[in-house]
């Protein structure tokens, strides 16, 4: 087990480390059954996270950081291992419960972006709030949604794009669409799957300025999963998740190794 | 509220719901259409064969000397409790003879037969309880369309015939100047149509005097008292029409009064019926039953239900079978919504697993396919409604429509003796139709949204 609450891992200096813990989790294990053999993609991770923090997972393609990025998300469940959000453990709330937390607190940026064709990109930016709020609720929380997401778009720069289908938008509109979806619900908690993934360098520090603007304005607690070193490096805390595991201190080391190629 | 907008939204973007959706609104449709003919057939059915038969029905099961006379039985009678009038009635099986230029079992002479039944009534008492009054085309006398002049000329009896019968049978014909009236038949036109409106009536004044002839046993009693039945003919006097509206009986029925049908059958009872008429068919079967108890075994008691059981049911299991086989439009436009719902479902895999991400609970996943389901049947049904609404208010409409385009008339009034498509517009069944319908569609969306439901979202998400 690595610990948990070790030195900064940045080389910036962490001005989160005192902050309370927001997410625990610890033992995670997770394989998966593929033909006869079993793939063991988290081998017992133990994470934390404070609140207002940004934290780089930092991992190769195929280690497992999107499985561990859903699992620590409530989405998927571990084969072993506890997770605590905001002091709850999550084999002790019902899937219900877990379905309102996922929706109002947590905000999730996929790698695939994962909109919904069917609707345009303001619709999609707004569907969280369409599932937190019933019908009723709805006709007064209409006008106040259609404004937030507007603004989001706008935040992102799709403005110009709201009334476009996902297939009518690049692979980089599409993300920033995520992401405005994924903050509609003022998540307390934000996860990203490769957030810049599929941009190019100019729309890539858009996008970080954006997120890095949100921690510090509101002091968004994120977790960022990325291959990306250089964005890793302007994280708070930057782990490495390496043959199912994590390594504290080697993230920082990763850093500089891949800025150095 | 994302359920609905999904649902809807889902609903507009795939055509094959179109289908679905046409698929409830036919089966809705037609079962309306289907529903309000046949209720409207069966109350015309029903009051027909009520119009000649009355509510409650004695048979005499004495002798002719302890038969008591019919004014003490109908005075004894109306002083029960929702009885309201009576009245007599014998029936004597007879033949009528006619020309034909085929060999019929009278022999190769020319001269066939067709078996009737005469019915004798008191034209008095006969309003009281059946519509025959009210079926009276033409008459020579308004007040008692069993009299003729020719009567006392020629000492001569009468019998009141019905439309359909001397349409059919009333071949060569001769009116009083011994004039040919139609070599088709009487009252038709040259052409073999049968007439209407006012040349209808003008045919019946036509052939009112004119005589038909008829065959029949009468029974005679030796003094020995062995029973023996001896044939009797005679001519009678055409002395109305009739039109009961019933393709098979009015064919078969002959009235005259019934002193002259006693008279002719040689019968010792004075009458061979008492026909009851209630305030209300509800009570019939407690009337039924007083009045055999009040009888005490003299009388047969029966209800015009008991008499035209056969029918009725034929009628009725007609309705059912139908409704039935009719329903499966229904079921099959469920498995319709099944199938491509279930399709939807297995496409929409990947949003099933985006809207579970973003925090949509396992019930509103399965909400989103049953309102699927349920707008196409909600959708079905209104439509089917207007449809079958607009249908049944146009039905004669729709079968001229029919008629013009393919020849065929698909409701010939000869074979069912209803000018019109009788319909009743009956709000209930109309309302069982389309909840039945929305019911279908509800069931058949909810197996693949019990299906959406249990997808595991993170494997969703996966799915390509
Ligand atoms: N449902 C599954 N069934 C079988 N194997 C799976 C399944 N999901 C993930 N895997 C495997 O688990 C491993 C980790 O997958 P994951 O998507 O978490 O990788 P990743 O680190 O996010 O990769 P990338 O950087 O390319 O996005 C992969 O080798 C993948 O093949
Ligand atoms: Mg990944």
């Amino acid at each position: 087990m690595s610990d948990v609450t070790a030195t900064p891992a940045s080389s910036e200096s962490d001005p989160e480390a005192g902050a309370p813990v927001i997410l625990s989790a610890k033992g995670l294990t997770k394989s998966y059954k593929v033909g006869g053999t079993r793939l063991e993609v988290l081998r017992g991770v133990d994470i934390e996270v404070h609140e207002g923090e940004i934290l780089a997972i930092l991992g190769t393609s195929g280690c497992g950081k999107s499985t561990l990025l859903h699992v620590l998300g409530w989405l998927d469940s571990p084969d072993k291992g506890h997770i605590q959000f905001e002091g709850k453990d999550r084999g002790s709330i019902p899937g219900k419960e877990r379905a309102r937390l996922r929706n109002d607190v947590m905000g999730f940026v996929f790698q695939f972006y994962h909109l919904l064709p069917e609707f345009d990109a303001l619709e999609n930016t707004m569907m969280p709030a369409m599932i937190k709020h019933g019908p009723g609720a709805w006709r007064t929380q209409r006008r106040a949604s259609r404004d937030r997401a507007k603004a989001l778009l706008a935040l992102v720069g799709l403005t110009e794009r709201m009334e476009h289908k996902p297939r009518q938008l690049s692979g980089g509109e599409r993300q920033r669409v995520a992401i405005a979806r994924a903050l509609m619900n003022e998540p307390r908690f934000l996860f990203c799957d490769e957030p810049t993934g599929n941009l190019d360098g100019k729309t890539a520090e858009d996008v970080r300025n954006l997120l890095w603007g949100l921690n510090e304005k509101q002091n968004q607690t994120m977790v960022i999963v990325t291959h990306d070193a250089r964005l890793a490096s302007q994280a708070h805390r930057v782990v490495r998740l390496k043959d199912g595991h994590i390594d504290e201190a080697g993230g920082a080391a990763l850093v500089q190794e891949i800025d150095l190629d | 509220m994302y359920r609905l907008f999904l649902a809807l939204r889902y609903l507009r973007s795939r055509l094959v719901n179109l289908i679905s959706v046409g698929g409830v609104m036919a089966g809705v449709a037609v079962l309306i259409v289907v529903v309000s003919i046949m209720d409207g057939f069966q109350e015309r059915v029903r009051s027909t064969v009520r119009g000649s038969l009355s509510h409650i029905i004695l048979t005499p099961t004495t002798s002719a000397a302890d038969l008591p006379p019919f004014e003490q039985l109908d005075s004894l009678l109306r002083a029960q409790p929702h009885i309201e009038a009576s009245s007599p009635q014998s029936n004597l099986p007879v033949f009528y003879e006619f020309e034909t230029e085929r060999v019929s079992a009278v022999g190769h002479d020319g001269m066939a037969w067709h078996q009737m039944e005469m019915i004798g009534v008191d034209w008095e008492k006969e309003a009281g309880v059946s519509e025959l009054p009210n079926y009276i085309l033409a008459s020579y006398d308004a007040e008692n369309p069993f009299w003729h002049p020719l009567v006392s000329q020629r000492e001569k009896d009468t019998v009141l015939v019905s439309r359909t019968f001397a349409q059919n049978y009333l071949i060569g014909q001769y009116d009083r100047d011994g004039n040919l009236i139609n070599r088709y038949g009487a009252l038709k036109d040259e052409n073999n149509v049968p007439l209407k409106g006012r040349e209808l009536l003008e045919g019946c004044k036509r052939l009112i005097g004119t005589e038909l002839r008829i065959w029949w046993g009468a029974v005679r009693r030796s003094d020995g008292g062995d029973r023996d039945i001896k044939t009797n003919s005679k001519n009678l006097i055409i002395s109305g029409v009739y039109d009961a509206l019933d393709a098979v009986d009015d064919n078969r029925r002959l009235y005259c009064s019934l002193p002259q049908l006693t008279r002719m059958g040689g019968f010792e009872h004075s009458y061979l019926q008492a026909k009851v008429r209630l305030d209300d068919y509800e009570h019939a079967k407690g009337v039924q039953k007083s009045l055999a108890n009040l009888l005490e075994g003299r009388f047969f008691v029966e209800t015009w239900e008991d008499k035209k059981r056969m029918f009725l049911q034929a009628v009725d299991s007609e309705k059912v079978l139908l409704i039935v086989v009719l329903s499966f439009i229904i079921l099959l436009a469920g498995f319709v919504i099944l199938a491509t719902l279930t399709l939807t479902v297995v496409e929409k895999t990947r949003d099933i697993g985006i809207v579970a991400a973003l925090g949509a609970t396992k019930r509103g996943i399965l909400s989103i396919f049953v309102w699927n389901g349920l707008l196409i049947g909600i959708l079905g049904a209104i439509l089917g409604l207007g449809l079958g609404y607009w249908f049944t208010e146009n039905v004669d409409n729709v079968r001229a429509a029919i008629k013009s385009v393919t020849g065929r008339d698909v409701f010939p009034p000869n074979l069912y003796h209803f000018e019109t498509i009788p319909t009743i517009w009956d709000w209930p069944s109309v309302i069982s139709i389309m909840i039945g319908a929305v019911i279908v569609a509800f069931v058949a969306g909810l197996l693949p949204a019990l299906r959406a439901a249990r997808l595991d979202p993170v494997a969703a998400l996966r799915h390509e």
